[in-house]
């Protein structure tokens, strides 16, 4: 086991460098939001079997036209609006198709230009393979840089990434950066204005060029400065990725895998602790999270503000290849990364399907979206203190209106934690009764533990609808089931950046501190 | 101490000078030499509470432009001297309202004091996530409101060269020279947040209350 060290003055200052320069270009939003800040803390978490959802304070939801489209693609409560981009489809700055299957995002760089204050996100595009080339994220344009454009058996790695610009309220530029991965889903941002783009997917299989899949990578802000690394940062391991989310207070990463009822919280040590583009290639020390005393603790079915003290065990290969291994209280041969397989044999806890990860304010959050019906579970909410590691449920659903599978997760600058549902639209309630639910949603979490519905999804256009408003390729039909993803905070709070997975990107604004957000 | 800053009227320089020994103002130019131009912006003030309120000034004598950003919704008056002498008596002016107020606005005003009028034709006033109900326009006042509020940004004017928007012209020539003139921008804030905003003000007032008991 490896205990965290104390990280210097002069490398916190560094770290947080991207934090600083975002903060001079917001001063004095910054300063009026740090009370709110203040008060995230899982010290406010009420007891329960499970949590319950509230009214929300925002006020019921009703759907609200999209100002660029005129289509009602969100339900909002009143007083709040959003402007829609990078449809699936749309032609982008550099020429290229937006691709589809909008995932994890962030903001990656928030500055002024010259009088304008600019923000930059980089976007995720979940696709997994084709037996077109053409398809690859960026194909058409050689200065996009890929991974990986050769088969893998019969297929080719699609997935990847395109950067967008936001100004002074308004969307501007997008343009592709990565491609050649495969399926990159959570990820998250660096305090370098860079991305961690992650894949999902946990195989042994080697593609026609040698490359194997499952691994991290960076894409920097502007790629038109500095290119993107096409190499893994191999280190942070090979698995079935969902986010990674960095603290700036000791420059450690926490990162989640998807990779059903065999995954637990990781953390990776970077060998260069001062940060900076590409610094994390330079490799480090993974880790497993395990419970103190408890050996491999089954964490799939907390009560709501259920602590455990966990410390942290050594993963020795985080390139391992992965294999069936036998999980006590799961079963005898259950698929595992290689990371995973070394972090159980050292005594890791058992998780169901982590996903989204955010550190704010020294806590780790993060989600498991598992959705079990025996045993009831519909997902969790997990709060790790980094200070105490000191691992608390404060959220727990066993019932599909109160939370229908959290998937990515973020905590706005007012220190709010919102999550993005992506359940089915069938599923059993807190009785274990069928329901059915008409939409996913964005779903806000109070420091007690009880949800409150903040947006709901309301994309149900006919191909004619689309066509007047310019959208020919979009998605038809209803998509209200389908996943919300990538929400993330402008940083001074004005505007929540999120996607609709149907393939369209939405800036909201209004009246957040009605509530909690 | 004044909580609302009283209206500015027609002032010399002198009377500015010393509304600049007070705390509420922020001395932005130091009124020495002569200018080469007929108007030259001063300061700001803030009506109270003002927490997160700041102004940045990004224009200078005859085309004003300035990022007024509210943390609260209250008042906040920029403050102009002229020395119009042989000049002609006119300036251009614009602004990013920005609101990081947490509400929306349910309107704006901007009002002149001391003299100086809005001159036709007029300028531009466009939202960015808002819808622009109703805007208003007499000679000393400009009043907007909003069918769906404004929880972003407000520009008023032409403050980043867009095409087809124009800056507000504003006449000064019944000002005096060496004589100010105000410019009042009033965010109107949600009706849930004025309970907020006067819960605010009354603890202010108990706390001033209770330092001159001490």
């Amino acid at each position: 086991m490896q205990e965290p060290h104390d990280p210097s003055p002069s490398r916190r200052g560094l770290l947080k460098g991207g934090a600083s320069a975002i903060a001079v270009a917001f001063a004095g939003p910054i300063a009026a939001l740090a009370s709110r800040t203040a008060e995230a803390s899982t010290d406010a978490c009420v007891a329960a079997a499970a949590s319950v959802q509230v009214a929300s304070p925002y006020g019921p939801l009703a759907p609200v036209n999209d100002l660029t489209t005129g289509l009602p693609l969100i339900q909002l409560p009143a007083g709040f609006s959003y402007k829609s981009y990078g449809w699936r489809g749309d032609l982008m700055t550099d020429g290229l198709i937006t691709p589809g299957a909008h995932d994890g995002m962030g903001v990656v760089r928030a500055r002024r230009v010259g009088r304008s204050l600019e923000i930059v996100l980089v976007r995720n595009h979940e696709l997994s393979t084709s037996t077109d080339a053409s398809r690859i994220v960026g194909a058409s344009r050689n200065s996009v840089a890929k991974y990986d454009t050769a088969k893998t058996g019969a297929n080719y790695q699609i997935g990847g990434n395109t950067n967008l610009v936001w100004r002074d309220g308004n969307w501007i530029q997008s343009y592709a950066s990565l491609g050649g991965i495969y399926r990159p889903c959570a990820g998250g941002s660096t305090t370098w204005e860079s991305w961690l783009s992650n894949e999902e997917i946990r195989s042994n299989a080697v593609s026609e060029s040698g490359r194997k899949h499952g691994y991290i990578f960076e894409v920097p802000a502007d790629t038109s400065i500095n290119s993107v690394n096409p190499e893994p940062i191999i280190d942070m391991g090979r698995f079935s990725h969902e986010a990674s989310a960095l603290d700036p207070d000791t420059g450690y990463w926490y990162l989640t895998e998807d990779q059903g009822n065999a995954n637990t919280l990781y953390r990776f040590l970077p060998n260069n602790i001062e940060g900076g583009l590409n610094s994390l290639h330079a490799g480090g020390t993974l880790q497993g999270l395990k419970v103190v005393d408890v050996m491999n603790a089954d964490l799939r079915s907390p009560t709501l503000c259920q602590e455990y003290a966990v410390e942290w065990v050594d993963i020795p290969n985080p390139d391992l290849d992965g294999a069936s291994i036998a999980i006590t209280g799961v079963g005898a041969s259950v698929s595992a990364s290689g990371p995973y397989r070394q972090a159980y044999a050292n005594g890791a806890a058992i998780f169901g399907a982590n996903e989204g990860c955010w550190v704010a304010n020294g806590i780790v959050y993060f989600t498991d979206k598992q959705v079990t019906s025996n045993p009831l579970r519909a997902g969790r909410i997990w709060a790790l203190d980094i200070a105490t590691n000191t691992l608390k449920a404060i959220f727990v659903s066993n019932d599909i209106t109160v939370g229908n599978s959290p998937d990515n997760l973020c905590v706005s600058p007012r220190g709010g934690v919102l999550f993005n549902e992506d359940g089915s639209g069938t599923g059993r309630n807190a009785l274990g009764e069928v329901i059915s639910v008409p939409a996913q949603r964005l779903m806000a979490l109070r420091a007690d533990g009880k949800s409150y519905a903040f947006a709901a999804h309301n994309y149900n256009f006919t191909a004619a609808q689309l066509a007047a408003v310019g959208k020919p390729t979009a998605p038809t039909g209803n998509q209200r089931n389908t996943e919300w993803a990538g929400s993330c905070f402008s940083p001074d709070g004005r505007v929540l950046f999120v996607n609709l997975y149907t393939g369209v990107t939405l800036a909201i604004s209004g009246p957040w501190a009605r509530g909690t957000l | 101490m004044c909580f609302y800053l009283c209206e500015i009227t027609t002032m010399q320089t002198s009377s500015v000078k010393t509304l600049f020994s007070s705390a509420a103002l922020t001395l932005a130019t130091v009124l020495a030499a002569p200018a080469a131009h007929a108007v030259e912006y001063v300061g700001s003030s803030f009506a109270m509470p003002a927490t997160g309120n700041s102004v940045v000034s990004f224009g200078s004598g005859d085309a004003q432009s300035f990022d007024i950003n509210f943390g609260t919704m209250t008042r906040v008056t920029l403050v102009f001297v002229t020395f119009r002498d042989e000049i002609a008596p006119t300036m251009s002016f614009s602004s990013i309202i920005n609101n990081f107020t947490g509400y929306n606005f349910e309107g704006m005003t901007v009002r002149l004091t001391g003299g100086a009028m809005f001159q036709a034709p007029n300028g531009s006033v466009t939202p960015t996530f808002g819808t622009l109900a109703s805007t208003v326009v007499t000679p000393t006042q400009v009043s907007m409101g909003f069918s769906s509020g404004e929880g972003f940004a407000l520009n008023f004017g032409n403050p980043l060269m867009a095409s087809g928007a124009s800056d507000w012209m504003i006449d000064f020539s019944a000002v005096e020279s060496g004589a100010a003139f105000g410019l009042s921008v009033t965010a109107v804030p949600e009706p849930g947040t004025y309970a907020m905003l006067l819960a605010g003000l009354g603890l202010i007032g108990t706390m001033v209350r209770r330092r001159r008991q001490v």
